[in-house]
């Protein structure tokens, strides 16, 4: 086995359980909200069934959201109040070489680059993610806040924006779902390097012979010239 | 010699039945026939016992005798008070003529009706109730009290009054229709025999199955088509939340007549009508669906299809992020296959 020195903290506990309470919301938030728009499908309609109908899968689908929200809220306060989260975030921001990373990767799979360009902290893939998410939720939470109060929203606003707004929760939903159902599950399941699963969400930890190839900038920060 | 006179008997006898028969309905009439026979009922109502034989004859009964129906009759005079006939004998038990079993006894003594009669509610319709006694025509008779455009005012509107004059008044009516057969009168939505409560959950016009009523019309193209209308408010109706929940049984969300109303059925440019600009803020906000609905409820439209072009704005947002959908799908597809195919290269380059 290796030993323990071989491994770094990516990821702290509260990272972890962000995360955690991240996709279990947006797994129900998923099942409820796709079956009611996929309704005219037979499986949608077994599972709406499975969820106590129609009116009691809206519960849930709104209990998820509070567990969602919450978990945003928190994310963003801790961005605000802890160093850590601070600098987390500020690592999350795009930088100019992003651009090129996103074509520098597509090369590389193709096979017209050696190598990867090297990568810091998080890889302009994992910003990426990270982006789509958030936009997401926020999206998501506010068109679907209006859908919650629709009366209230509608004591403003015409029916025609309420429609509006119904068409960006749920087409909004659909790729964000896709997004992450298909990218990601991928990058940490199905992923050769890391196939069955990826065990950073649980333990938060990852070699230090991982860092070095996944993100080398970093590698190199904190731990000198490779050197090591 | 005998032998030939019991034969010159018998035929005599023969000869006779038929006339006997004849003459039994002669003996019914001789009484029945006269216009001022009267009597008076068991609620010590004077009634008219006269039957008018030409009616009776020109009827979809017409071939039958009194007594096939009235079979308690044992003697002429009948001394005693007739029982009521039972039009089950021959619609429902069958027999050599008549109709046979037919399902419209069985329905009806599931119906409203029937039950409301057990229970000593003597108000509630029989057979005669509605289609009449010695006068009784086959539906496409145009006389008949069962030709569809007489079952309204003839059959059921004759109690069910605020009904009848809601529908007349309604896009419904036959003031609106103008001799169309093709409008619906009562039967049409309620059923003709088993009729039920509308919060019995086996009626054609419970919340759940309503809808499936409408639709048989406004569901059809082709009939929608001779009016100058389409389908698209029964399809746009199924795709929103409305008509989602309700496929679903759930029966406190709005079905048609929640919002169009069930008799009183109005065009919507009619200020009167519920789905009226003007009231539809008050229709929506019904204490037990949108409370506190404000005008803006009328701006845009209702039955909103995002799938066709007439839908403006929510057409154009939802066919772009179905493409936006699709554009995303293509490239992580193509992302990922690459990104599988030299990552497998990479572990087989280590392994060996």
């Amino acid at each position: 086995m290796a030993n323990k020195d071989d491994y770094i903290q990516r990821f702290t506990v509260s990272e972890r359980i962000t995360h955690i309470l991240l996709f279990s919301s947006l797994i129900i938030l998923s099942i409820t909200g796709l079956t009611l728009k996929y309704h005219e499908s037979g499986l949608a309609q077994w599972i709406i069934r499975m969820e106590g109908g129609v009116l009691f899968r809206g519960k849930i689908h709104r209990l998820a959201a509070l567990i969602l929200m919450g978990t945003f809220a928190y994310h963003i306060l801790s961005i605000i109040f802890s160093r850590r989260a601070h600098a987390f975030f500020q690592d999350m921001i795009f930088r100019k070489d992003d651009l090129s990373c996103f074509a520098a990767i597509f090369k590389y799979n193709l096979g017209l680059q050696k190598e990867l360009p090297a990568f810091d902290r998080f890889t302009c893939i994992e910003k990426f993610q990270y982006w789509a998410v958030g936009i997401a939720v926020v999206l998501l939470s506010a068109s679907g806040l209006v859908l919650w109060g629709e009366t209230l929203f509608m004591m403003v606003f015409p029916k025609w924006a309420i429609d509006l707004n119904h068409i960006i929760h749920s087409f909004e939903a659909t790729v964000g779902f896709v997004v992450l159902v298909v990218w990601h599950l991928y990058n940490v399941h199905l992923n050769p390097r890391v196939f069955p699963m990826s065990k950073v969400w649980l333990t938060g930890k990852v070699s230090k012979e991982e860092l070095k190839r996944d993100h080398p900038l970093e590698y190199e920060r904190r731990f000198g010239n490779g050197q090591e | 010699m005998a032998k030939s006179r019991q034969i010159f008997l018998l035929s005599i006898l023969l000869m006779v039945i038929p006339l006997l028969v004849g003459a039994q309905e002669r003996r019914c009439l001789l009484c029945h026939g006269k216009k001022d026979f009267r009597a008076k009922d068991t609620a010590g109502k004077e009634r008219s016992l006269y039957v008018d034989e030409t009616i009776f004859r020109g009827s979809a009964h017409g071939k039958l005798s009194c007594v096939d129906c009235h079979l308690d009759t044992m003697e002429l005079p009948h001394g005693k008070r007739l029982k009521q006939v039972n039009c089950g004998d021959c619609h429902y038990r069958g027999r050599t003529f008549g109709q046979g079993p037919a399902i419209e006894y069985l329905l009806y003594r599931d119906s409203v009706h029937a039950k409301e009669r057990q229970k000593g509610n003597m108000k509630a319709p029989d057979c005669a109730s509605c289609h009449g006694t010695h006068d009784i025509l086959s539906r496409t008779d145009i006389h008949s009290r069962g030709y569809k455009l007489n079952i309204p005012e003839q059959m059921c509107g004759r109690c069910h009054t605020k009904e009848l004059a809601d529908w007349k008044a309604s896009v419904h009516g036959p003031t609106a229709h103008k001799g169309d057969l093709n409008l619906p009168v009562c039967t049409n939505c309620h059923t003709e025999h088993g009729i039920r409560r509308v919060a019995d959950p086996g009626s054609t016009v419970y919340a759940t199955n309503i809808v499936e009523m409408c639709i048989k019309c406004h569901g059809d193209f082709s009939i929608m088509q001779r009016y100058g209308k389409n389908t698209e408010e029964v399809e746009s109706y199924y795709e929103s939340f409305h008509g989602v929940a309700t496929k679903f049984g759930e029966k406190n969300i709005a079905h048609c007549a929640s919002c169009h109303g069930y008799h009183l059925i109005l065009a919507r440019n009619n200020p009167a009508s519920s789905v009226n600009p003007e009231r539809l803020p008050a229709t929506c906000g019904q204490p037990k669906c949108h409370p506190g609905a404000t005008a803006n409820f009328a701006k845009g439209k209702v039955h909103v299809n995002p799938k066709n072009r007439e839908s403006g704005i929510i057409y154009w947002v939802a066919l772009g992020f179905k493409w936006l959908t699709i554009t995303v799908l293509i490239v992580l597809f193509i992302h990922i296959f690459l990104d599988f195919l030299r990552k497998v290269q990479e572990r087989r380059k280590r392994g060996a």
